[in-house]
């Protein structure tokens, strides 16, 4: 069962700013699901590699037939909340 | 009508382009509100690409030679509303996108446009394709045309029912862990899910990366092959996508399937699955007996540790995909994402953390390798593996809402196929006897799509004749 701390915490990670009812709901849902997902445990894999992806590609480099696509700084601005004089505002990282 | 009759009516002057379009569009008025399956409907800019492609024909007068470079001259079909269209909302039927206008074509919408087809619109899904029954779409769920208080499944919902109700000939969808399956096996319709590398998903709102596979719904075998043909193929776009000619998929697909060797894994019939799809799985064996196949059952060892694999993986890489809705440079707030997605994003954090990662995530990749190395062992043996697509019925509206873990397990019969990224066809198998469609799939080895059309082609043709 997760903690109180550790819900709180995840959604910190994820960047979700829940409630306190959705905290306790997600909780609850999140550790039944995580009980579930424990019987991999009945597996021994300490001798088998892990997969990735299901394709045999590893490394793949853009190629000469690459055509660079770019979309105007209009374009790009389009679907942003606010902006100015063609930049996209956002908040402050740094302390003043 | 399919794709290939109505092209057959254009060459023949029996209609117009534009009439088409226009019936479709009265059509889907008239039935939309009731099933949901459209979120936007394009009219004008159907009409006006119709009035164009009509002009080409009329100056041309040879559809024929036309049809070689835009094989879908004319043709109706709609996207999963994941796909991203440029200048049309595109919302990945979430609140966190309302008002989202792309300004670019994902790939498998420009081929699709550039081979002549003429979108209509864009169709309802679960949010981020988060789902196994419409149900997670905060546009409300769309309904199944053979019950209208059934789920036509998810994620593809709006897909399946699109071209179940005849709105369209062709949907696009995406499928992760059931998403075109799931939805083609609750509506008597027909899709692919095709091998992980084949289309180009660029363009596509991504949910799981290394599961991912984009597709289309039809309504019989032919047509799929026939639009796979468009879609497939490498694009820079996409890294994962295989270079090499694009198939024709068609070519070859009335050869008969004597001696072809079918297995059925003994997993997939477990107890659990409701006796009307238990029944037709015997009656599925019959028919390809009939057909000249040698049927056979296999083994798939580890399919009962699948789910958990499934919703490790694919919640780990939602969490990762769906950071970039920062609510910044596109979209609303976070808070906008509905429950499923918190869900997700919310366990793929955990199994990704600091002191977890090896546990879950880790662990998951290590236990893929095996569900991987079981499909490697059958297909020594057999040729294509038959499964139901889902142990029940089309489950009722409402049904398993309440408990998330209840709706997971609705892709315990499919996700193993994404796991391994293999490519798996479903089929229409039969009705219940309260007429509900149930569905199989047929599932080769990588890249192997000719082998399952042509199968599938077979066991369609053996089952109209019923």
């Amino acid at each position: 069962m997760l903690t109180t701390r550790e819900v709180c915490k995840i959604a910190q990670l994820a960047r979700l700013d829940l409630s306190q009812a959705k905290l306790k709901l997600y909780q609850k849902q999140l550790s039944r699901v995580l009980d579930y997902v424990n019987k991999l445990n009945e597996l021994n894999t300490s001798k088998v590699k892990p997969t990735l992806h299901p394709t045999p590609i590893t490394n793949r480099f853009r190629g000469k037939d690459y055509k660079s696509q770019t979309l105007s700084q209009e374009s790009a601005l389009k679907n942003a909340g606010e902006k100015q004089r063609g930049y996209i505002v956002t908040k402050g990282v740094f302390e003043k | 009508m399919t794709i290939f009759d109505y092209l057959e009516g254009l060459k023949k002057g029996e209609y117009s382009v534009t009439e088409q379009v226009k019936d479709r569009l009265k059509k889907i008025g008239k039935l939309n509100p009731e099933l949901n399956a459209f979120i936007t409907v394009t009219g004008d800019l159907a009409l006006a690409k119709a009035r164009k492609l009509e002009q080409e024909l009329s100056a041309s007068k040879d559809l024929e030679a036309l049809l070689k470079e835009k094989p879908l001259f004319g043709v109706p079909i709609a996207h999963k509303d994941i796909f991203s269209t440029k200048g049309v909302e595109t919302t990945a039927a979430s609140n966190i996108l309302q008002g989202y206008i792309p300004e670019y074509d994902a790939t498998v919408v420009r081929k699709l446009d550039e081979a002549g087809a003429i979108m209509l619109g864009k169709l309802n899904c679960d949010a981020f394709a988060h789902g196994a029954s419409g149900e997670n779409s905060d546009f409300g769920p769309a309904k199944n045309p053979y019950d209208k208080k059934r789920t036509p499944g998810g994620s593809s919902s709006g897909s399946a029912v699109a071209v179940a109700a005849d709105m369209v000939f062709a949907a696009t969808g995406t499928d992760t862990g059931s998403s075109l399956r799931n939805p083609a096996s609750f509506t008597n319709t027909v899709s692919m899910k095709n091998t992980y590398g084949l289309v180009s998903r660029f363009g596509v709102i991504a949910m799981s990366s290394s599961l991912d596979t984009v597709g289309h719904i039809t309504r019989t075998v032919k047509e799929n092959a026939y639009v796979l043909k468009v879609v497939a193929g490498y694009d820079p776009y996409d890294a994962i996508t295989r270079q090499g000619p694009s198939l024709d998929y068609l070519e070859g697909i009335e050869s008969n399937v004597n001696g072809l060797k079918v297995g059925f894994p003994k997993e997939y019939i477990v107890g659990g699955l409701d006796p009307q799809v238990k029944l037709t799985m015997h009656e599925v064996r019959k028919r390809f007996k009939k057909l000249g196949a040698e049927v056979m059952d296999i083994s798939l060892p580890h399919t009962e540790y699948a789910v958990a694999v499934y919703y490790i993986l694919m919640a780990s890489e939602v969490s990762s995909n769906l950071a970039r809705f920062d609510g910044i440079r596109f979209g609303h707030g976070r808070s906008k994402f509905g429950e499923e997605a918190q869900r997700r994003i919310m366990l793929g954090t955990y199994s990704l953390s600091a002191g977890f990662y090896d546990a879950y995530y880790l662990k998951a990749q290590k236990v893929r390798t095996l569900i991987i190395d079981d499909f490697i062992k059958a297909f020594k043996k057999v040729d294509v593996i038959a499964t139901p697509v889902f142990p029940d019925l089309p489950p009722l509206l409402g049904k398993n809402t309440d408990d998330p873990l209840k709706m997971y397990l609705m892709d315990v019969l499919t996700a193993p196929v994404n796991i391994a990224g293999l490519p798996a066809l479903a089929v229409p198998a039969g009705f219940s006897k309260e007429g509900l469609p149930i569905g199989i799939q047929l599932i080769g080895k990588h890249f192997d799509e000719k082998l399952l059309f042509r199968v599938g082609y077979s066991f369609e043709q053996e089952s109209k004749g019923e």
